[in-house]
């Protein structure tokens, strides 16, 4: 039922803005079933997204959508991306930005490169930007502030990628300037400690007075006699505790970790939120 | 008026003193010195005195019954002064009535009362110095040294000089307890097999019962004397008592108890207590963990010696407060207390704060790889 609704919204769609090529793909970058753009600002991000395919091999989507049959909006963007085929290379590189309308809830979901490209880091960064333009109802702004920021960290990502020693990332800043602020609080705290101990232990040191013995030194030679010495069992009991295990969460200089959700057998990344 | 008596030298009439550190007796007009046999072939003479003091003087061993009620009556303050004839100088010295053995503050020349030793108050036994003044006042300089925090000029020339040698009053008891020792003791196995961490406990009801004598637990008898630097000043070495003998006094403070054996049996017991119940936990099986200690005991002492140790003295005051000093007279070893300056502590805070701050700031850096 679902796919027999995803095939007519989808041919809805091609009569709007996209065209079947011969291999089952849909070519297009705006799907604006929603009508949030005029047909030059389509034509606009489209030119937009096209360059950003060329220059860095990644399919940059604009889906817009009055409902989504139920679905959560990322899972129907996920489907859609399956759906048409999209996204560039082996991996499917591909970016989706969706905008719900019905839910009001917009999404950007990634694929293949495009999970590495944008960390949970840099997909942050950009919601944070584009949200506050979102809830104007500046649509368009808010896709081209976004493209404006795809096309920045592509260029970036492959920057790294030429060198990734070399290469301070913004994550990488972002990380080594939160650390210097947590460094200095635990070194403030650590020094307060030390310093309290230090000067407690100075003025302890100015007293020794304590008692010589707690009294077993005055014991007479063979002044023990014991007439009881038992040691009686009462009982045992044994308690567990489970030992921690450490999860690996991939991560690398560039941007830190990106989480996952899979659909259709493919795994997405991304993130975004109501707005 | 009582007369209080001073020994003199055999050459030159001068008043001795005991010196501890040599173990003679000093003038020091003449400088010359003598032995304990010396001193009682040239006859040494107490000059003033209707009390005749002879060598080895040993008095019986005080045994006090705890059941014994004695009264002793609260006088006025006017009542507990004692007026005493200096030999040397004839002036007044006035002292409280547990003062045996002091120094004339006109002439300084040392003085005893032997009154205040006579009848009950007849010590059976004494340790008499073995250190002098010299080692005292270094021993207070070492125990001030590398204090931080010390007042600026604590360990200056006129305080040093205040250090005193006093032959403190001390009961010596014997005791036998009895004791009902009860215990829980813990032992714990610990093993983990990949996904879980085990500890085994088990538990075991500790009972020891029996006794435990001990002898020659001293306990300080003067109210003048601090009990916890008295207690912390320990261990004497018993085996060095020597009969009571006035001329020991020369040159150094005495007093005679205040305490009476049945006042100090709680501290007696204070100070055996403890070691009863680690004396019956060390014995049989060892334990990871001893807890819900319950030991019922009873004391009994027979017998308590009267006894006088020496202890080298130094009470200063700081801000209001008293720092109690102390030396073992006969072993040397070193106990007290010292002012803490407060303008120094916040320094030396400040001071520790800052290096403690630049040193975990760079060694949290470096851990954390940011520099790598």
């Amino acid at each position: 039922m679902r796919k027999t609704v995803m095939v007519f919204v989808l041919t809805a769609l091609l009569c709007l803005t996209g065209s079947l090529t011969a291999f089952g793909r849909i070519e297009g970058h705006v799907f604006d079933e929603a009508g949030l753009y005029t047909q030059e600002q389509a034509a606009d991000l489209t030119s937009r997204a096209e360059a950003i395919g060329e220059t860095y091999g990644l399919d940059v989507l604009f889906l817009t959508t009055n409902d989504t049959q139920g679905l959560e909006a990322r899972e129907y963007a996920a489907q859609f991306f399956l759906d048409g085929d999209f996204g560039y290379g082996a991996e499917k590189n591909g970016i989706v930005f969706i905008i719900d309308m019905g839910g009001r809830d917009a999404q950007m979901v990634t694929s293949g490169e495009g999970i590495r490209i944008f960390t949970d880091y840099y997909i942050d960064k950009i919601w944070k930007e584009v949200r506050p333009i979102l809830s104007e109802g500046a649509y368009y702004d808010a896709m081209s502030a976004f493209l404006t920021d795809v096309e920045y960290y592509c260029g970036e990502y492959q920057k790294y990628l030429a060198d990734p020693e070399a290469y301070q990332s913004e994550y990488e800043k972002a990380q080594q300037s939160r650390k210097i602020v947590v460094y200095t609080g635990i070194s403030l705290i650590f020094a307060l400690v030390i310093a309290g101990v230090w000067v407690v232990f100075m003025r302890k040191s100015h007293n020794n007075v304590k008692p010589f013995t707690d009294g077993r030194a005055y014991l007479k030679e063979n002044g023990v006699h014991f007439h009881v010495n038992r040691d009686s069992f009462v009982r045992t009991h044994t308690t567990r505790t489970p030992i921690p295990k450490n999860d690996d969460h991939d991560s690398s200089s560039w941007g830190g970790g990106s989480s996952t959700f899979s659909s259709g057998g493919h795994t997405f990344g991304g993130g975004g939120g109501k707005f | 008026m009582a007369e209080g008596i001073t020994y003199l030298c055999p050459g030159c009439g001068a008043y001795l003193r005991y010196d501890g550190g040599q173990g003679k007796w000093v003038c020091d007009y003449c400088d010359s010195s003598y032995t304990k046999e010396e001193l009682e072939q040239r006859g040494a003479a107490a000059e003033n005195s209707g009390y005749t003091v002879s060598a080895g003087d040993s008095g019986k061993r005080e045994n006090v019954d705890f059941a014994c009620e004695e009264h002793v009556a609260e006088g006025t303050d006017q009542e507990h002064l004692r007026a005493y004839s200096c030999p040397n100088c004839g002036a007044e010295i006035v002292t409280d009535d547990v003062t045996a053995a002091t120094f004339c503050v006109f002439c300084g020349n040392p003085t005893v009362n032997p009154q205040q030793f006579s009848g009950k108050y007849h010590p059976s036994a004494m340790i008499p110095f073995a250190t002098d003044k010299k080692q005292a006042q270094e021993a207070f300089l070492k125990l001030c040294k590398g204090k931080k925090l010390l007042p600026k000029g604590f360990t200056s020339r006129q305080r040093l000089e205040k250090i005193t040698g006093v032959y403190v009053p001390y009961w010596l008891f014997d005791c036998k307890a009895d004791f009902d020792y009860h215990a829980t003791g813990e032992n714990h196995t610990m093993w983990s097999d990949g996904n879980y961490n085990y500890t085994k406990t088990d538990l075991y009801h500790i009972h020891r019962a029996g006794t435990m004598d001990f002898e020659n637990i001293p306990l300080d008898a003067s109210e003048n004397m601090e009990d916890a630097l008295m207690d912390a000043l320990e261990p004497f070495d018993f085996t060095k008592v020597e009969p009571f003998d006035m001329r020991y006094l020369s040159g150094y403070l005495a007093e005679k108890y205040t305490y009476e054996p049945k006042d100090l049996f709680d501290r007696m017991k204070e100070r055996v207590s403890r070691g009863i119940q680690n004396r019956a936990a060390q014995e049989g099986r060892r334990y990871d963990l001893v807890h819900s200690v319950q030991c019922d005991t009873s004391y009994k002492s027979d017998q308590q010696a009267y006894l006088l140790l020496p202890v080298w003295m130094l009470v200063s005051n700081f801000k209001g407060r008293k720092y109690l000093f102390a030396m073992n007279g006969q072993t040397g070893k070193i106990v007290g207390e010292l002012p803490c300056d407060t303008g120094r502590s916040v320094k030396w805070f400040f001071i520790v704060f800052i290096i403690a701050f630049v040193v975990v700031f760079l060694l949290a850096w470096l851990m954390g790889g940011v520099m790598a």
